[in-house]
């Protein structure tokens, strides 16, 4: 070895570690061997020096020469650069007798050093964990692939609300695809916060792109405000017969029942070249038209207002229930959330909003068990929180919003119980049991039953009888 | 033991409600959660669901205890790393062996896929990778495979 003032520091600090290093030379012969590797081997290390460590060379019958073969680097290292082994030296013993002394089997890393004559290996044991791939990044790299095959397959409705591989997200881009392919009028009915709107005009730009567009949103509406607000399409409409417009209605089944009608009679009027885009909730109902005269508008204005059942009339159902799309809350479709995060991810990341590349296992798992209330906005919102605070290239649960971070679940014992017993019928069960066991006990003989159980021969009978009948007419 | 002292009772299958316990084997409280967040799912309201969480070492004693009762569906998750890999295998043929009408599902996120593959052999009947797996099984299994292991018992 060099003995330089530099080198022999090196040399101390490798014999103060506990993790066996020794190098071999450009001539594959053992220079250099640490205090750590005599521990381990149980001899005196100057004893290897200069022996050849060369995998499939000849070796002679020394001990020693065999023992620095089982340290030398696997076949191919030279090409390879780095190797890692399980090494297990033995040292066979000098008598010639067949017994050999073994030495525990140790992980060790060989790595190149340079790559023309002057090459030498450096081979550390120990533990190493870089051989195992990082689980975060295989799982979002999983996730990145399920999304670009879902981004090449469904480009024409890629709106990331839709993205997902349940059987929810699946039907719902079957109705979308039909949806973007046909110019009629729409419903969706989903939750709050399903992304309806954003849905609506990407179908409405795959379908009708130049079509003059107008957003009303139906509890603020009355025919006359209705009238102002899609004033510029109505004018198109009767200028031109040819001219075609679409009105995207928020919270439709929201809307009064007076505009309601006046929005079915525009329809008509314009005969189908006005089209509606009506976004409800979940589970609207069917006006009774018989209630209507009952249902007006309350006298006084009041902050408490009566929960109103959202409501629809029939002629506005059999128009936008031509085509319906129904969006499942998030809740009930979780194995898309991992799908839907990274898309979000994706979109904040192109906008600028943050660095981060990916969310990691931890920060998923929150989002799967959180249960989304405000679904899909929801989840928009806390991507958009985390991308903007997480320093790194990874979204952690420390970056979600605390309501979610500090979610957790608890599972609810369901409330209803079985309270329904009849005690006759227990004591029925039971009594029954008691004579079966009798009648066993006495091979059949009824008699004999009776007198074990403390009864009459004739209640027996009457009892068995009854089981029977019962029995006769449950099989019935 | 008051759980032994009830359940050694011959009690009638009739006058008890259904119950569901799930039983989590894990290091830390990742499909603890997940379980408590999805079992309900598909669950008629009849039936009670519990989650309870054990050692390897007493999941065995445990699904003996808890199938005293009558009308008592027990599923069992076990989290399978490469540490504990050989001891959860063992634990997981032993149940098996001992109550095979237990459905057991090994969690095999953290184990290499060359791993996996044996896992059936064990026992473990279901796989499940991530958290988010869990929703459509759990609604699977009391949708499903829970009335079908009602009628068996």
């Amino acid at each position: 070895m060099t003995a330089g003032t530099k080198i022999r520091n090196l040399m101390r600090l490798f014999d103060a570690s506990d993790a066996p290093v020794w190098a071999i030379g450009p001539d594959g012969k053992l220079v250099y061997l640490s205090a750590a590797t005599a521990v381990w081997l149980g001899i005196d290390v100057e004893t290897l020096l200069d022996r050849r460590a060369v995998a499939g060379s000849p070796v002679s019958d020394d001990p020693m020469d065999q023992l620095a073969a089982t340290l030398s680097a696997p076949p191919g290292l030279l090409a390879r650069g780095t190797a890692s082994l399980r090494v297990q030296p033995h040292l066979p013993s000098k008598s010639g007798s067949p017994a050999v002394h073994r030495i525990e089997s140790l992980d060790v890393r060989f790595v190149r050093i340079g790559q023309n004559e002057s090459t030498i290996v450096f081979a550390i044991g120990g533990d190493f964990d870089d051989r195992t791939t990082n689980e975060d990044l295989t799982d979002a790299a999983l996730i990145r692939q399920q999304l670009d095959t879902w981004r090449k397959r469904h480009s024409s409705i890629a709106t990331i609300a839709t993205v997902g591989t349940s059987l929810a997200s699946r039907r719902t881009r079957s109705r979308l695809q039909v949806a973007a392919s046909v110019r009629s009028h729409l419903g969706f009915f989903g939750p709050t916060g399903s992304a309806s709107e954003s849905i609506a005009r990407h179908i409405h730009h795959a379908n009708a792109d130049r079509e003059p567009l107008v957003m009303v949103d139906g509890p603020l509406m009355d025919p006359e405000l209705l009238d102002a607000s899609i004033v510029s399409a109505i004018n198109q409409l009767t200028d031109s017969p040819d001219a075609l417009a679409t009105v995207i209605v928020r919270e439709l089944d929201d809307m009064p029942i007076d505009a309601q009608r006046h929005l079915v009679h525009l329809v008509d009027l314009f005969d189908d070249r006005f089209r509606v885009i009506g976004l409800c909730c979940d589970k609207p109902t069917i006006l009774n038209e018989a209630l209507i005269e009952e249902r007006e508008l309350p006298h006084k204005l009041s902050i408490e207002t009566d929960a109103v059942p959202r409501q629809l009339i029939s002629d506005l159902v059999e128009m936008v229930g031509a085509l319906t799309i129904t969006l499942e809350p998030l809740a009930s479709r979780v194995k898309d959330i991992p799908l839907l995060a990274s898309a979000i991810l994706d979109a904040r990341r192109a906008a600028g909003e943050g660095r981060a590349e990916r969310i990691g296992r931890a920060a998923m798992d929150s989002l799967v068990v959180y249960p989304w209330p405000s679904n899909f906005d929801e989840l928009d919102a806390a991507i958009r929180h985390a991308i903007r605070i997480a320093p790194g290239d990874s979204i952690g649960p420390e970056h979600l919003p605390l309501a979610i971070r500090s979610y957790h679940p608890h599972a609810k014992p369901q409330s209803e119980k079985v309270t329904t017993i009849s005690l006759d019928k227990k004591l029925e069960a039971y009594e029954m049991k008691m004579i079966e066991s009798a009648l066993e006990a006495t091979d059949g003989n009824r008699a004999a039953a009776a007198r074990a159980l403390g009864i009459t021969r004739s209640r027996l009978i009457r009892r068995i009888e009854a089981e029977l009948k019962s029995k006769d007419e449950k099989s019935s | 033991m008051s759980e032994r002292a009830s359940t050694s009772l011959d009690i009638s299958p009739e006058i008890v409600s259904p119950e569901v316990v799930w039983i989590v084997c894990e290091d830390g409280s990742r499909w603890v959660e997940t379980v408590r967040c999805f079992c309900l799912g598909g669950a008629t309201n009849s039936v009670r669901v519990s989650v309870r969480i054990a050692d390897e070492d007493e999941v065995l004693g445990l699904v003996n205890s808890l199938l005293r009762r009558p009308k008592r569906t027990v599923f069992v998750v076990w989290e399978m790393t490469p540490k504990t890999l050989a001891v959860k295998c063992r634990a997981i043929t032993t149940l098996a062996l001992t109550a095979p009408q237990i459905l057991q599902i090994a969690a095999v996120t953290a184990i290499p896929m060359r791993y996996r593959s044996i896992l059936s052999e064990f026992g473990a009947t279901l796989q499940i990778r991530q958290p988010e797996e869990m929703q459509a099984i759990a609604l699977r299994l009391n949708e499903q495979v829970l009335p079908g292991l009602a009628r068996l018992r």
